[in-house]
């Protein structure tokens, strides 16, 4: 009886009896190799134990996967943190309610709630892949407007009235109030930009590859906005109205200044720069409680989306913001960061021979009003590479 | 000998604390890996309370939110499935007696714990029938705590001090019940596996008798 206290006193043995798996299996094995002497023993103590096997009922993975989703969302809903909801849930809980299917280029999916008009529950259905057609403007009656330029303005000067380009003014129909909570959408592909005033006069610029979407007035106790892509705010100051940037990882919310928020779906790293006063970040889906940042001038908050690990630090703010005026600097930065820029700059696509060169440390300034081949052959040599045109919009840097 | 399950990184100390801290952080994967960690577990050990699976799986479902509920105030536990095992039975007693499900007309203080167990039925050739009936009858005998007892011991990878915690025994009783009762057991099986491995028959006394040195 000794002996069989000595092993049933060993979590391990009683692992290897009940529930095995191959470190266990090892370990006994080579225990029975040191002691041989053991080895019909412990086979025979074995078997025995394993006839005292308890039945027990067992929960299928189906029911598993609901049951852990109903507790993640409850959780979620405690925490009141998650308001972006996913497009399978929102299917099943509001089949019922109003869906509105409008194709645009890759074609997105929203709808909206009658009641109450919240630009959180649009529901971002797909990634921006298709992003190569022409600037669109798309309004709440479900027009597309072609804006025709690769810098484009919009600016939503009154309730009835939109002016695009400077020059042509297009008429906001408005059949009754529900228009107005239908929002609307800009949509600037690869190779463009656009300025964009909305109706409380703050001013958005969008980089290339980039969506935003605003309500044509904003009606509500506050600004909302969605954007996917790179944008620099300027936000008019009213503090009874905070304005909020919601992005796939995070929202921020100011009452009045400039910032910079740059968060492509592709890309693994999405950043806020501020550049005058203060703002507020609350990061969502990770999170099951508030996770909230505050960040003063001259800092770059950085959210890396693989392990929703948070950054902050201190940078010249200058760099992230000259975008909107044609310009990148940067420094120190890595040669496949300032490549991406340039490929959705200008709508083409450069692959590095060899992907080591990714992190060649590139420091200069690009002005991007000048013909693709000026900037490549600069970047080239500043990267002591050479370019090779492959093919229509497509470059090799070796 | 090894501690407790050492060669199973899931099963130390150290991993689940990682795994805590960033539940508490708001990881989901984290709440993830703590679910599918326990659930089955769990799942198996609600159900010899209460024939009751809808109410199991309610309480899982309140363990979590308790758990998280709780998040400031427990630092890191040190044996995170002893915690969890706590804080299960106690929010799925409450259930439990709030439903009325617990019949009190039972032998005592202690909650139901019942379960049967499984054959593998290749192993009785002559005497099948007979060594079935016996261990069944021997599994019948065991009040409540004793089973529960046995089940922690066998399925949890817990100390005998975590489970005389959680059944609410010294941890001693509880050591001496799991000998008493794998002793019994083999007593059953012994002339089976006297046949088997011609081993000379020891008495039942005998064994006992070792038992209480």
């Amino acid at each position: 009886m000794k002996n069989i206290r000595k092993y049933i006193d060993n979590p391990l043995f009683i692992k290897w009896v009940y529930d095995p798996d191959e470190n266990v299996n090892e370990y006994w094995i080579s225990y029975m190799e040191k002691r041989p002497d053991e080895k019909e023993f412990l086979f025979k103590l074995r078997s025995e134990l394993a006839l005292f096997r308890i039945s027990g009922q067992t929960l299928s993975e189906e029911r598993k996967k609901i049951l852990s989703e109903k507790i993640a969302n409850q959780i979620k809903e405690k925490q009141r943190s998650f308001r972006i909801r996913k497009i399978g849930q929102f299917m099943l809980k509001y089949a019922a309610l109003a869906v509105l299917f409008m194709s645009i280029g890759a074609g997105l999916v929203y709808y909206f709630d009658q009641d109450q008009p919240d630009i959180t529950d649009f529901i971002p259905y797909f990634e921006m892949t298709e992003m190569s057609g022409k600037p669109t403007l798309v309004l709440s009656d479900g027009s597309n407007v072609n804006l025709n330029k690769t810098e484009s303005t919009v600016d939503y000067v009154s309730l009835e009235q939109i002016i695009v380009n400077e020059d042509s003014i297009i008429p906001v129909v408005n059949e009754g109030s529900k228009m107005e909570t239908i929002p609307n959408q800009l949509l600037v592909p690869y190779g463009s930009r656009a300025k964009l005033v909305l109706s409380d006069r703050s001013v958005v610029w969008l980089n290339a590859g980039s969506r935003l979407v605003y309500p044509s007035v904003f009606t509500g106790k506050q600004r909302e906005v969605l954007l996917f892509g790179e944008a620099f705010f300027q936000v008019e100051k009213d503090e009874s109205k905070p304005f909020i940037v919601r992005t796939a990882d995070y929202h921020i919310r100011v009452l009045g200044t400039q910032f910079n928020v740059s968060a492509y779906p592709g890309d693994a790293i999405s950043q806020t720069v501020l550049t005058e006063g203060s703002i507020e970040l609350n990061i969502n889906e990770s999170s099951w409680f508030d996770r909230r940042v505050v960040l003063n001038p001259n800092e770059l908050f950085s959210f890396s989306k693989k392990d929703n690990e948070t950054k902050i630090q201190k940078v010249q703010p200058e760099e992230y913001v000259l975008w909107k005026d044609g310009i990148i600097k940067f420094e120190n930065e890595d040669l496949s960061r300032v490549v991406k820029k340039i490929e959705r700059f200008y709508n083409i696509q450069i692959k590095l021979g060899d992907p080591l060169d990714g992190s060649i440390k590139m420091d200069g300034k690009l002005n991007l009003k000048e013909d693709k081949y000026e900037v490549l052959h600069y970047v080239s040599k500043v990267a002591r590479r050479k370019y090779v045109e492959v093919g229509e919009r497509h470059f090799l840097i070796e | 000998m090894p501690d407790l399950f050492q060669s199973d990184k899931k099963e130390s100390g150290s991993y689940w604390k990682d795994v805590w801290i960033r539940f508490k952080d708001g990881d989901v994967k984290a709440f993830e890996m703590i679910y599918g960690g326990h659930v089955d577990f769990l799942y198996s050990y609600g159900t010899k309370m209460t024939s009751d699976t809808e109410l199991v799986e309610d309480a899982i479902q309140d363990l979590f939110l308790y758990l998280l509920s709780r998040k400031d105030k427990l630092s890191v536990p040190d044996s995170l499935r002893f915690y969890i095992l706590k804080a299960f039975k106690r929010i799925l007693l409450e259930k439990i007696s709030k439903e009325k499900l617990w019949l009190k007309d039972r032998d005592s203080d202690f909650p139901p714990f019942d379960y049967s167990i499984e054959f593998d039925s290749s192993f009785f050739f002559n005497e099948k029938e007979k060594k079935i009936e016996l261990i069944e009858e021997l599994v019948k005998q065991l009040d409540s705590r004793k089973k529960e007892v046995i089940f922690l011991r066998f399925y949890s990878g817990l100390s005998y001090d975590d489970i005389g915690n959680i059944v609410g025994i010294q941890p001693s009783s509880a050591k001496k019940m799991v000998y008493r009762t794998i002793s019994s057991f083999r007593d059953i099986l012994k002339p089976k596996i006297a046949e088997l491995f011609l081993l000379f028959t020891r008495s039942s006394q005998k064994i006992s008798d070792q038992f209480k040195k």
